[in-house]
């Protein structure tokens, strides 16, 4: 019962107790009593009891209310001064509750929909993230079905002895390859789902940056694409793990480079900033090329998620980064443009325990 | 029944049957070619929805009864095997179809229903894949 009076209900007893104070200056002892004798069942009854019973008594007490006006009218003529007072009392109060009752249903209505729209938004985040792992276990089905379907036909059709022996070199070197790129792509998951642990030290982050891009430069060359480095003057040492990092920026310079089949320039630039008044290393890779659909662009960072064909990307590439960062306590951001390009920003902070609140697994952009 | 020449073991006078096979990976199209000309099938391959889709093209327009059976990826470049069959519909009558898929998801099982057609997930056994290219073919000659 106790834990029925909660705030709300507090609100509604302050405004009657008020004006029963304010009331009692202009009143007798009679009018005070008969007043309180009134108002406790009402008010004590809307309180402790449903809506339900709230709204019989704002009923009861609207009545009560023209009543009262009628009755102090009928009362005053016949001087009856008790039975006036009485009814002209029970009127007031009875419009008091009233407006109790109004404000009440209020407040409740607000309530009701502030919980509603949360309860909304939790289903959102519940079906976005059954969304991810769906995709997830789309993608690794898809990814490891077919390989995995090779292996166990041709090692059937040898074991069975129904492959003809000229060609039973063949199916084993099928069998051999296809273990291969299974084992390549579940390594690839674990790239992506390893979460900690990893060999940390102070590195000079523009090192790392340039030795990436060095190694990027003839495969860049290749498809007609200028790397241009921009590197701070004075040196950025955080602790890292230098081969994961080189990781990140070889996948963004990667899809970078696959954004201009036509050529182009990308600017891979590392920088220190400030966001939210704390020192961050932002490391930007910008391209020129086709750009991110606007409706693509909340998926970049799902795993198997590849706007590229078949056979040039596994839609690994974002949500290792993403994965890497995030556990250095750092966050990508995307900026794009269709047709334009687009532009990615790994930040990570430079001051210690200056962390980013980052989901547990995946980016809900 | 003695002298009707079995499907999966044509005699050398009848032409061997006709199937052809749909799929973007190469080492899946090998395979399959080996798994079914060892069941005595004359295979002919399509690498991507495009190529299945000239294939039916051209079957629609010979009007021949062969291939009896498509088997068909149903994720592939340009065109998935889905689209391709359901825009070739009419030209599949009597004929078998089959579609592999690794990720058998709900819409994928009802638009393979809705064909009539077979639905084998991967990865699956030589023997799943006999016996059901077998029951394709029973089904599809049927009269319905």
């Amino acid at each position: 019962m106790i834990e029925r009076i909660d705030r709300r209900s507090v609100v509604p007893l302050a405004l009657v107790a008020s004006l029963l104070i304010g009331l009692g200056d202009f009143m007798t002892g009679v009018e005070v009593a008969f007043t309180l004798l009134y108002i406790f069942p009402i008010a004590l009854g809307t309180w402790f009891r449903d809506r339900a019973f709230g709204n019989s008594l704002a009923v009861l007490s609207a009545l009560l209310s023209v009543a009262g006006e009628l009755g102090w009218r009928v009362g005053h003529g016949m001087h009856l001064h008790a039975v006036s007072m009485l009814w002209n009392h029970g009127g007031s109060l009875g419009i008091f509750v009233l407006c109790v009752e109004v404000l009440r249903r209020l407040r409740a209505y607000v309530e009701g929909e502030r919980q509603s729209r949360q309860l909304a938004v939790e289903q959102l985040r519940h079906a976005e993230r059954l969304n991810v792992i769906g995709k997830l276990a789309a993608g690794v089905a898809h990814e490891l079905g077919t390989p995995l379907n090779v292996i166990a036909t041709n090692a059937e059709l040898v074991d069975a002895g129904q492959a003809p022996p000229e060609l039973v070199h063949r199916c084993c070197r099928l069998i051999i390859e296809q273990s291969e790129r299974m084992a390549a792509i579940i390594r690839q998951l674990l790239d992506f789902g390893r979460r900690g642990g990893s060999d940390r030290h102070a590195t000079d982050l523009g090192a790392v940056v340039e030795s990436t891009v060095r190694l990027l430069e003839p495969l860049a060359r290749k498809r007609h694409v200028e790397l241009e480095l921009s590197l701070p003057e004075e040196p950025i040492l955080l602790e890292v793990n230098h081969l994961e990092l080189g990781q990140v920026l070889s996948n963004l310079a990667l899809n970078a480079v696959q954004a201009m089949p036509k050529g182009g320039r990308s600017l891979v630039e590392l920088r220190r900033d400030q966001e939210r008044g704390h020192p961050v290393a932002v490391l930007s890779v910008s391209d020129e090329g086709t750009g991110i659909r606007p409706e693509d662009v909340p998926r970049v960072f799902d795993p198997f998620f590849t706007t590229k064909g078949v056979g040039e990307g596994t839609g690994l590439g974002l949500a290792v980064a993403y994965g890497i960062v995030a556990d250095h306590g750092g966050r990508v951001s995307v900026a794009t443009e269709w047709g334009r390009g687009s532009r990615f920003d790994v930040i990570l902070p430079l001051a210690a325990g200056a962390t980013y609140k980052t989901s547990a697994t995946l980016p809900t952009v | 029944m003695s002298n009707e020449v079995s499907v999966e073991r044509p005699s050398t006078v009848r032409r061997q049957p006709r199937v052809l096979v749909a799929d973007d990976s190469t080492e899946q199209r090998w395979t399959l070619r080996l798994a079914l000309s060892m069941m005595g099938f004359e295979v002919r391959e399509a690498a991507d929805g495009r190529e299945l889709f000239w294939a039916l093209e051209e079957l629609s327009r010979s009007g021949g009864s062969e291939p009896s059976l498509v088997i068909a990826d149903v994720y592939m470049p340009t065109y998935d095997g889905l689209e391709v069959l359901e825009a070739w519909r009419d030209a599949m009558a009597g004929r078998a179809v089959i579609f592999i898929t690794a990720f058998p998801d709900a819409v994928v099982s009802r638009r393979v229903q809705a064909l009539g057609a077979d639905l084998l997930p991967k990865p699956f056994t030589l023997r799943a894949f006999s016996d059901c290219v077998r029951s394709s073919l029973r089904r599809a000659r049927a009269p319905s």
